[in-house]
C-alpha cells in the first residue's frame, strides 16, 4: 500500500471497533486497496457493497435524485459505511458495534474525498 | 488557564480513562473554547461510546459553534441511550424552537421538565412557549390516550409534507403504501418500490456475508436528500424521504414513526 494511501486509511482504523476498510471500484466491485482484519473476505465485501451501492444508486436515480454520497448499513453487530470518492471509486469501512456512529461517518466522508 | 480547567485536565491525564472529561469539556465550552472542548469530548467518545452524557456535551459543544444539524444527531444518540436525559430532551426542544417548531420544542421541555423538575429555567421556557403555541400533548413517552384508528386512510394518514415521503413495500417490490414523487411531480411509487425490495434483499446479503446479524437500517445521503430504509415487518420494507436539511437523527425518528404506523396498519388491514 503506498504512504498516500495509508494516510487515507489512518484515521479511519484507529476509530474503535473498525474492522478494516477498502478503496473499491464503484463499477465491478473490484478491491484497489484493503486494510481489513485477517477474518474479512475483502473480495466478497468489495462485491457486496459495490452490488448494494449500484441497487440504491438506482433507486435514488428513479427518485429523481441522482447518485449517493454516503451510505451506512446498520446491522445487529455492526455497520458499514461507505462514500463515494472521485473517479468511480468507493471508500467502504466494516465496523463492529459500538463504534461511534458520528464520527466514523465524517472520517469516511472526509476520506472519501481525498480519493482519486 | 483558569484553575478548575487546570486541575481537571491534571485529574485527566492522571486517568485518562476517568470520566472527568465530561466536566472538563463542560468548563472549556463555558469558557468558548470550542476547539479545546471538541477535542475533549471527541476522544471522551471514541472511549465511552454508549454514555448519553458525553453525546449531550458534545451536541452543545457543536450548537454552540452552529453546527445544528450534528448536534440534533449527538442529541438524538444521548437519547436513545437515555430516553429521559433532560439535556438533550432541552437541546433537541432548543433545535426544534430555533427551527420555528414551536409544538415539537414544547413537547420535548416538557419531556425534560418531567425529567428534571427542579430547574426552574426550563419551567420559564415551557410559560413561554406555551404563551406561543397553547397546551400540548403530554411528555414524549408518557401515556396517551389511544387516538382513533382508521385503517382505510392508509398507512401514513397522520404525517404530512414537513415528513417527507414514505413507501410502505412489500417482499415482492409491490407498493402498498405510501407515495413517492420526483422532483418534477411525477409518480415513482410503483418503479421506486421494486427497487426497494432490491435493496433490501442487497442489504441482507450483506448483512449476513459480513456476520453482522440482521440489518436494522440502510441510511443513504444524496445531494438533495437523505432517505432511510428498514422492515417495519419482515415481509415489508419502508422508505423514509427527508430534504437533506433535515438531520439524520430527524429521519430516524420520522422513520421510528413510520414504521410503528405501517405496522398498525398492517395489523388492522390482515
Amino acid at each position: 500500500m503506498t504512504d498516500d494511501l495509508a494516510a487515507v486509511f489512518e484515521p479511519i482504523l484507529q476509530i474503535r471497533g473498525v474492522r478494516g476498510a477498502m478503496i473499491v471500484s464503484a463499477a465491478d466491485g473490484v478491491v484497489v486497496a484493503a486494510s481489513l482484519m485477517e477474518d474479512v473476505d475483502g473480495d466478497a465485501f468489495a462485491a457486496l457493497t459495490a452490488s448494494l451501492v449500484g441497487r440504491l444508486g438506482s433507486l435514488t436515480d428513479l427518485a429523481g435524485q441522482g447518485a449517493p454520497r454516503c451510505v451506512q448499513l446498520h446491522a445487529e453487530h455492526g455497520a458499514v459505511f461507505l462514500a463515494t470518492g472521485p473517479a468511480d471509486l468507493l471508500l467502504v469501512v466494516l465496523a463492529g458495534a459500538g463504534t461511534p456512529v458520528g464520527l466514523a461517518r465524517l472520517q469516511v466522508i472526509q476520506a472519501a474525498g481525498q480519493l482519486g | 488557564m483558569s484553575d478548575d480547567i487546570r486541575t481537571l485536565t491534571a485529574e485527566l491525564a492522571a486517568d485518562p480513562s476517568s470520566l472527568v472529561f465530561l466536566r472538563l469539556g463542560e468548563a472549556l465550552r463555558q469558557r468558548g473554547l470550542l476547539q479545546a472542548a471538541a477535542k475533549v469530548a471527541v476522544a471522551g467518545l471514541i472511549r465511552y461510546p454508549h454514555h448519553p452524557g458525553a453525546h449531550d456535551l458534545y451536541a452543545h459543544i457543536l450548537a454552540d459553534g452552529g453546527d445544528y444539524e450534528r448536534a440534533f444527531d449527538e442529541w438524538d444518540m444521548a437519547l436513545r441511550l437515555d430516553p429521559t436525559s433532560p439535556g438533550a430532551l432541552k437541546g433537541i426542544g432548543y433545535l426544534y424552537h430555533r427551527a420555528g417548531d414551536h409544538t415539537r420544542a414544547l413537547e420535548h421541555l416538557a419531556a425534560a421538565a418531567a425529567a428534571a423538575p427542579e430547574d426552574e429555567g426550563l419551567q420559564a421556557a415551557i410559560s413561554r412557549l406555551l404563551a406561543l403555541v397553547g397546551p400540548v400533548a403530554a411528555p414524549a413517552g408518557a401515556a396517551e390516550p389511544e387516538a382513533p384508528f382508521d385503517p382505510s386512510r392508509g398507512p401514513f394518514a397522520d404525517f404530512d409534507e414537513a415528513d417527507g415521503a414514505r413507501l410502505l413495500v412489500d417482499s415482492g417490490g409491490l407498493c402498498i403504501g405510501g407515495r413517492l414523487t420526483a422532483p418534477g411531480g411525477t409518480d415513482r411509487s410503483e418503479e421506486v418500490a421494486a427497487e426497494i425490495a432490491g435493496a433490501c434483499r442487497e442489504a441482507s446479503r450483506a448483512a449476513d456475508h459480513l456476520d453482522l446479524g440482521a440489518w436494522q437500517s440502510v441510511i443513504v445521503e444524496c445531494e438533495d436528500v437523505n432517505l432511510l430504509l428498514e422492515r417495519p415487518t419482515p415481509e415489508t420494507c419502508l422508505l423514509v424521504m427527508q430534504d437533506r436539511d433535515q438531520p439524520i437523527g430527524q429521519l430516524r425518528y420520522t422513520a421510528e414513526r413510520a414504521a410503528a404506523s405501517a405496522r398498525r396498519w398492517l395489523e388492522a388491514v390482515r
